[in-house]
């Protein structure tokens, strides 16, 4: 009967201790999304900042390790003048770190992007094209950046 | 970690627009919330 309680009781502690191992990194969390105001500044020969489009932001980021992770990214923004409306989608990396209070990130992204307007773009650029001609440009575009975030 | 609502403070990234056609220089400030889980 001894023997029997004593190899109980070890069964039960085994138990126990399985019962407390940490759970997998399936808990860390790991998707992240966001949605933001964005604002655009274009050189046109005038400098930064000489001209503005305002608009949105979306982004989904799904973590590989704790410091790398895709992310896909999509912006709407337009300008009054000249009725400039762009749409931007890309797709690529991810890198952060936790210091402190922040987050910070770097990401590399390479992707699409559309142009439309109503007299805006010339070969160079420069404004204007004739009163009411659209011109629509799409092409290949990649984004290089970084931010800090709150944790 | 836990889940939880972040502010991304501001966010800057560089992009010509569009590459292949005509390549002006582009910067973009965003600032907004996000969620991570």
């Amino acid at each position: 009967m001894k023997n029997y309680c004593i190899a109980v009781l070890l069964v039960l502690m085994a138990g126990f201790c399985f019962g407390q191992a940490p759970k997998s990194s399936l808990n860390v969390p790991t998707t992240d999304v966001y949605v933001g105001y964005i604002t655009t500044s274009p050189d046109y020969g005038g400098g930064f900042f000489s001209y503005r489009f305002n608009g949105f932001e979306g982004a989904f980021s799904k973590g590989l390790t704790p410091h790398i992770a895709l992310i896909a990214s999509g912006t709407f923004s337009f300008g009054t003048n000249y009725s400039v409306k762009q749409f931007t989608g890309t797709v690529g990396g991810k890198y952060s770190f936790t210091t402190g209070r922040f987050r910070p990130y770097g990401t590399a992204q390479i992707g699409y992007a559309h142009q439309s307007s109503d007299g805006m773009y010339a070969g160079d650029h420069h404004p204007p094209l004739a009163p009411g001609t659209t011109d629509i440009e799409d092409g290949l575009t990649y984004r290089i950046g970084e931010a800090p975030t709150c944790r | 970690m836990t889940p939880k609502i972040y502010w991304r403070l501001l966010q800057w990234d560089i992009q010509p627009m569009p590459w292949g056609r005509h390549t002006p220089d582009y910067v973009n400030f965003s600032s907004g919330i996000g969620y991570r889980f």
